[in-house]
């Protein structure tokens, strides 16, 4: 409090001059001013109230007057109590009467009062302009519809509308059945909009989604008491039509075209029929024009018909005018192969023949083997069938045709052919080739080939005939065998020697199975080759086509019937084999585990995998093994091993006591470490060239001596069991086997010097191990 | 009209008593105040805990009576 700066009264109104205020008067101003006037106020309002109370009161208590006389008015006039007894009964019914009267007048008037309040006249004129939403034709005659107030939306301010609510309901219903039932999936059809009405369609997507709000005024409807009538159905539609045909600036046609009449499959009454050909007539046309035509040779157009008076049908179809193709083609074909063509079949037959006549005479079948291959050069079709027929030809004997006689003019053309007089002097090897190829079915080039084969077939039986005046022209060698007669005899000289094994039952079996096989093949193609003749001869008959099918259902049966015989003697000699990745052939129980792991789709695991691996390549290890050699192929090791090092013997391992260092020159693979059998041998003298790679020379030695001493003596030493092998490296453990090796075989001059120290030191070894024999003992 | 003397306390030593009327408004008792320590009195800030008194409504109206400390800030 004392620390408080305080300035007097003056100086504060000194100070509240000079800022402005207005200085201060000493005394406390009336503090309470405000609580005084609250006071007041609170008085004042006090008073007010009670004012009112005042007031309230005697506004009620004149009211209560009021209300008293007026009530007290309404009671005057008599009373009950009055006496009024100078009214008879009548007097008073009828008094009654007519208060009853006047009472009911009055009820009646306010009764109609109110009528008419509510009841102003509604008519027709009242509904004029309402709009009604079912289409006017709904709404049948004669019946009487109830139409209320359809519900609309409060904002839009949309006109009202009346409907029936059945008839509303119907619609509904009916419009949900038909989007039940009527699907507006997509269909790949064109959407509505690209069809040609609705061009002023907006773009749907995904219409089978939307919606129907019913947005949609309803286009049916009509208004009340309007005088228009509303368009129908029909009209609208076509109104609606040509508006989006105007759209597109198209005219709508008229489709009804007269021509475009359906027609049914069958001749009705009235339409134009077919006519059948009259064959008579066509007939005798048939033979003077085949006549007229193959007179102008020269002119190949078909079309330049002979100046014959001939009937001509002009109705005639001539594209299904059998006769008339078939003359046709005859004329073609008859055009172009002058000559008369022999078919394959028929040469083949002709063969036949000729070779049966062989012995008849040779120049006579050379002239008819050269007409044959003639014939074949004038345009026959050879194939492996006739070919092969040809070679195997079990065919019957037929008639052959005459052969057209021409020159025999030196064929330059033909090189494989040669004349069958030179065949005697040929040498074996030809021959045996001829017959090789004459073996084989395939057809390197037709004419070279048929060719080869007639001659080896020709040559073939010559030389047997011929093969006698051989044998004896030699002389004394009948008993034999010479090689001088193709395959066969070749085959059997060399089975005599044993040089090849006979045929196992099994296999001459399979041999026979073989050619039974090839003969049914034969005969299954002679019969092809066969009806494929028939067909062709039976093509430019002068059939009708009812017999013509007839035929070749007839030959159709046939063939199957003979199929069905051929078939019986069938030897199939069927061998399947499997071959896995590597190209091995399997086993049966391999191959069945390769198909079932196609099959399943899940192979074997790893370590059977591994197994089968190891397997395969130990396969190869053994095919790979020479024959005088073990599996893993020692002497070729050891071999390998004395060109490098020039040492004939091997240094087994120590054992326990440390690898024995050797310079990486000797080494074909791993070099040595420890774990090793305890034999070892060494030369000393050697290893002084190589002393630097030895470490334990000094060392080694003595086990030297204690393991060179027992082997000169017992001339045999076992290895010990260090079971595995090292690759390049084998162990040898008797020295006997080294030391004649090693002089047997050093091969490697360049190593001389080596050599002659491995010898000294074999020596020295020996020496030095007869020195040394009670160290042993230790 | 009334006289009533208010106290500013500034916490740091400076305590000044102030006579005024309850019709003064702040501002005025700011300047009456800066007349007294010497400051300006657009720098006074005067506070109670953590309401500030604004300058132009008066001390009647803050009810700040006869006797009443106000910090000076």
């Amino acid at each position: 409090m004392s620390l408080e700066e305080s300035i007097s009264l003056e100086e504060t109104n000194k100070i509240r001059i000079s800022l402005g205020l207005k200085p201060l008067t000493e005394d406390a101003a009336p503090a309470d001013s405000k609580e005084k006037e609250a006071e007041d106020n609170y008085a004042k309002k006090r008073e007010q109230e009670t004012k009112e109370r005042d007031a309230k009161k005697i506004a009620d208590r004149i009211a209560k007057v009021r209300n008293r006389r007026e009530l007290n008015a309404s009671l005057k006039g008599s009373t009950l109590g009055d006496a009024d007894g100078d009214d008879d009964t009548l007097k008073w019914i009828k008094r009654s009467k007519k208060k009853e009267k006047e009472l009911a007048k009055k009820r009646q008037e306010e009764l109609e009062d109110m009528d008419k309040q509510f009841q102003e006249e509604y008519t027709e004129r009242d509904l004029a302009g309402l709009k009604v939403s079912h289409d006017f034709e709904e709404l049948d005659e004669g019946e009487a519809r109830v139409l209320t107030l359809k519900d609309s939306r409060v904002l839009d301010d949309e006109e009202d509308e009346l409907q029936n609510v059945e008839m509303a309901e119907d619609e509904r219903t009916k419009k949900r059945n038909d989007l039940k039932i009527k699907r507006r999936d997509y269909t790949g059809y064109d959407d509505d909009e690209f069809t040609a009405g609705n061009a002023n369609m907006k773009k749907a997507i995904l219409a089978k989604y939307d919606e129907d709000l019913g947005l949609t005024a309803p286009e049916s409807g009509f208004r009340l008491g309007s005088s228009s009538s509303p368009a129908t159905k029909a009209e609208r539609a076509e109104k609606k039509e040509k508006e989006a045909a105007a759209s597109v600036n198209k005219s709508l046609l008229s489709i009804d075209y007269a021509k475009n009449l359906e027609l049914a499959d069958y001749l009705q009454e009235g339409d134009v029929g077919f006519k059948k050909p009259k064959t008579k007539k066509k007939r005798a046309n048939r033979r003077a024009a085949a006549d007229a035509e193959l007179a102008p040779d020269d002119a190949m157009e078909v079309d330049v018909k002979p100046i014959i008076p001939r009937v001509r049908d002009l109705d005639a179809n001539f594209v299904d005018d059998d006769e008339l193709q078939a003359m046709l083609a005859r004329s073609r074909k008859a055009k172009v192969h002058k000559p008369k063509k022999l078919s394959p079949e028929e040469l083949a037959k002709k063969i036949a023949a000729e070779r049966t006549r062989e012995a008849s005479g040779a120049p006579q079948d050379i002239i008819k083997i050269e007409d044959g291959e003639e014939d074949q050069e004038t345009g026959l079709v050879f194939d492996d069938t006739s070919e092969f027929v040809r070679a195997v030809g079990l065919n019957p004997v037929v008639k052959r045709e005459p052969p057209e006689a021409s020159a025999v003019p030196a064929r330059a053309a033909s090189p494989p052919r040669r004349s069958p007089s030179r065949d005697v002097s040929m040498a074996p090897g030809d021959q045996a080739l001829e017959e090789l190829e004459a073996g084989e079915v395939t057809v390197k080039d037709e004419e070279e080939d048929d060719m080869a084969v007639l001659n080896a077939i020709e040559d073939a039986l010559k030389v047997a005939d011929a093969q006698p005046d051989d044998t004896d022209a030699i002389g004394g060698t009948s008993a034999e065998p010479t090689f001088n007669s193709g395959m066969a005899s070749t085959l059997n000289l060399l089975r005599q020697q044993g040089i090849l094994a006979t045929p196992s039952a099994d296999q001459s079996d399979r041999e026979r199975i073989q050619l039974q096989r090839d003969l049914w093949l034969a005969d299954q193609r002679r019969r092809v080759a066969q009806r494929e003749l028939e067909r062709l001869q039976s093509r430019g008959g002068n059939k009708d086509q009812a017999q013509r099918e007839y035929e070749n259902r007839m030959r159709e049966q046939q063939e199957a019937r003979d199929n069905l015989e051929s078939f019986k003697h069938y030897k199939p000699d069927v061998e399947i084999k499997y071959y896995d990745e590597f190209g091995r052939s399997l086993t049966p129980k391999e191959a069945w585990k390769a198909l079932s792991h196609k099959f399943h789709g899940k192979g074997s695991g790893k370590m059977k995998l591994e197994k089968r691996l190891k397997k395969i390549a130990e396969e190869k290890k053994k095919e790979a093994m020479a024959s005088g050699d073990t599996p893993l192929s020692m002497s070729k090791a050891f071999q390998q091993r004395q060109e490098k090092t020039g040492q004939a013997h091997f240094v087994l391992s120590v054992g326990n006591r440390g690898a024995v260092p050797q310079a990486a020159e000797f080494f074909d693979a791993q070099p040595l470490s420890k774990g090793k059998t305890e034999k070892k041998k060494q030369k000393k003298n050697e290893g002084k060239p190589n002393q630097n790679g030895f470490m334990t020379v000094p060392a080694p030695l003595q086990q030297l001596h204690l393991a060179d001493s027992p082997a000169p003596s017992s001339g045999v030493q076992t290895t010990s069991g260090s079971p595995a092998p090292r690759a390049g490296f084998s162990r040898i453990s008797a020295t006997a086997v080294v030391e004649p090796s090693s002089q047997g075989g050093t091969p490697v001059p360049s190593e001389r010097v080596k050599v002659a120290f491995g010898f000294a030191a074999k020596r020295k070894a020996g020496e030095e191990a007869i020195e040394a024999p009670p160290s042993k003992r230790r | 009209m009334a006289l009533i003397e208010v106290i500013a306390n500034d916490r740091l030593g400076r305590k000044v008593r102030v006579k005024c009327s309850p019709d003064d408004t702040v501002g005025d008792l700011k300047k009456l105040i800066a007349a007294q320590t010497g400051t300006d009195w657009t720098k006074i800030q005067l506070k109670k805990w953590y309401t500030i008194y604004k300058d132009h409504i008066t001390l009647g109206d803050y009810e700040i009576n006869d006797g009443m400390s106000l910090e000076m800030y």
